[in-house]
């Protein structure tokens, strides 16, 4: 078992630092389009956006582009659905995601993409893969960020529960709108816990996975599944809601299952991929494609190993003409 | 003739270059004063707009109240609060802003100054020749 692992550690490593780039194309286009698509499933208000045309265009950009441009087109494909219901819906979501990257997010834009994936991450009954994912990746700043996604989905959830009755036609109605919003978010309990159980899981998988101790990426993996399902049990009987145990366990299993996986190529494939550069000097023109060295590191502790430098050039070059 | 370890050394500062270089150089360029202040300059436009923002979403949520109410609430207290919490959000979205970009330009002078190393290396290569 542990040679098959080590084989196939070897293997991605190979494959990564060979088409690398590639992959990441292809990663990028599936992720927004998964994106893309559960936002117009949760709310599919404005036919044009829905297209599978549209979805796929934006996509395929998307897929080349930085992935702040994915957020970007995300956060205009709420606002234009929430139009599709009135236009007080559309400014409430505009209001809302102008809060939270002009107060916090504009200072991490790095994490800006977690708004868009915790919505995913929750429509496929896996939102502690979340708080696991970012504990094990990033920092505890990101946790913010975390608690954003998860207002954001509720907001979404909101409006998609309620589109109905959220038509209003005169002056009225529309703040009458903007009221039901406001109250649904600021009153709604369970958002409240699940931002407290991301929170807190979060910033648990990330101090775990730092300590000097034997397994403690896994520990913290495990940690912070079980952390959730405390966090949301507990709130569930504070609340005295009924929590629909069998889909919260599962869920977790899932999402520990995953973060052992990213736990896998994170800790221990060090995936740099081939560069293509090119520059000049003043009698040639370099195209060089930098090879990483694929080296085996030791796993001793939870740290994650020192990067293997990348100093092997395979150097194709054409005289200037 | 080509030489390897120039193009090695090239190779280097092209990928820092293109990398997270990009961002560093341009910071490096400005005087330290210069970047901070703009980047205060900026958060205090960028964090009145987010103030305002919420403003105008909580007179919404009270519009009715507040329609209703107007002759009998203190303006003057309300006026007074609006501001000291303006004050107190500028205040502290400045004090963060100045941490994080004096940070942020320590570390770019760091790499770009390993990076004009690098490139005074290179010189040497070309004298060398």
């Amino acid at each position: 078992m542990e040679n098959a692992l080590l084989e196939l550690k070897g293997k991605l490593k190979m494959l990564y630092a060979s088409y690398g780039s590639y992959l990441l194309v292809l990663f990028k286009f599936l992720l927004a389009f998964l994106v893309f698509e559960e936002i117009n499933g949760l709310l599919p208000y404005v036919e044009g956006l829905d297209q599978i045309f549209v979805v796929l265009l934006a996509s395929l950009i998307c897929s080349i582009m930085p992935w702040n441009l994915m957020v970007f087109l995300g956060m205009g494909l709420i606002v234009g659905q929430c139009y599709g219901i009135g236009i007080e819906i559309a400014g409430f979501a505009l209001a809302l995601i102008v809060i939270m990257v002009i107060l916090y997010l504009r200072f991490t834009p790095q994490d800006a993409l977690v708004l868009l994936l915790t919505p995913v991450a929750f429509s496929f009954g896996v939102p502690c893969l979340i708080p696991i994912g970012y504990g094990l990746t990033r920092t505890p700043s990101s946790a913010i960020s975390a608690g954003f996604g998860v207002i954001l989905y509720y907001f979404m959830e909101l409006v998609s529960d309620n589109a109905s009755v959220l038509t209003g036609a005169d002056k009225e109605e529309k703040i009458q709108n903007l009221q039901f919003l406001s109250d649904g978010l600021m009153k709604n309990q369970e958002m409240m816990v699940t931002i407290i159980a991301f929170v807190t899981v979060l910033v648990i998988v990330y101090v775990v996975r730092r300590l000097e101790v034997e397994y403690a990426w896994h520990i913290a993996v495990f940690g912070g599944g079980i952390a959730y399902m405390i966090i949301m049990a507990a709130g569930g009987i504070f609340l005295e809601a009924t929590i629909p145990v069998v889909p919260l366990v599962a869920g977790t299993m899932v999402s520990v299952f995953v973060g052992e996986i990213l736990e896998f190529f994170f800790f221990h494939v060090d995936y740099k991929r081939t560069e293509r550069l090119q520059f000049e000097d003043d009698e040639y023109y370099y195209y060089v494609k930098a090879v990483p060295k694929i080296k085996d590191m030791k796993k001793s502790s939870g740290r994650k190993p020192e990067e293997v430098p990348v100093d092997s050039a395979v150097i194709r070059n054409r005289e200037r003409e | 003739m080509l030489k390897e370890e120039k193009i090695r050394l090239m190779t280097k500062l092209a990928r820092y270059e293109s990398g997270e270089g990009k961002e560093e150089l341009r910071i490096a360029r400005y005087y330290r004063s210069d970047y901070i202040g703009l980047a205060l300059f900026r958060n205090f436009f960028l964090a009145s707009i987010g103030y305002l923002v919420i403003l105008l979403l909580v007179g919404a949520y009270f519009a009715e109240f507040l329609a209703e109410h107007l002759h009998t609430l203190n303006v003057t207290w309300i006026g007074m609060m609006i501001v000291g919490g303006y004050l107190v959000t500028i205040g502290v979205y400045s004090v963060v802003t100045y941490t994080l970009h004096t940070i942020r330009y320590g570390r770019a002078q760091k790499g770009a100054a390993a990076y004009e190393r690098r490139l005074r290396e290179l010189e040497a290569l070309y004298e060398e020749e």
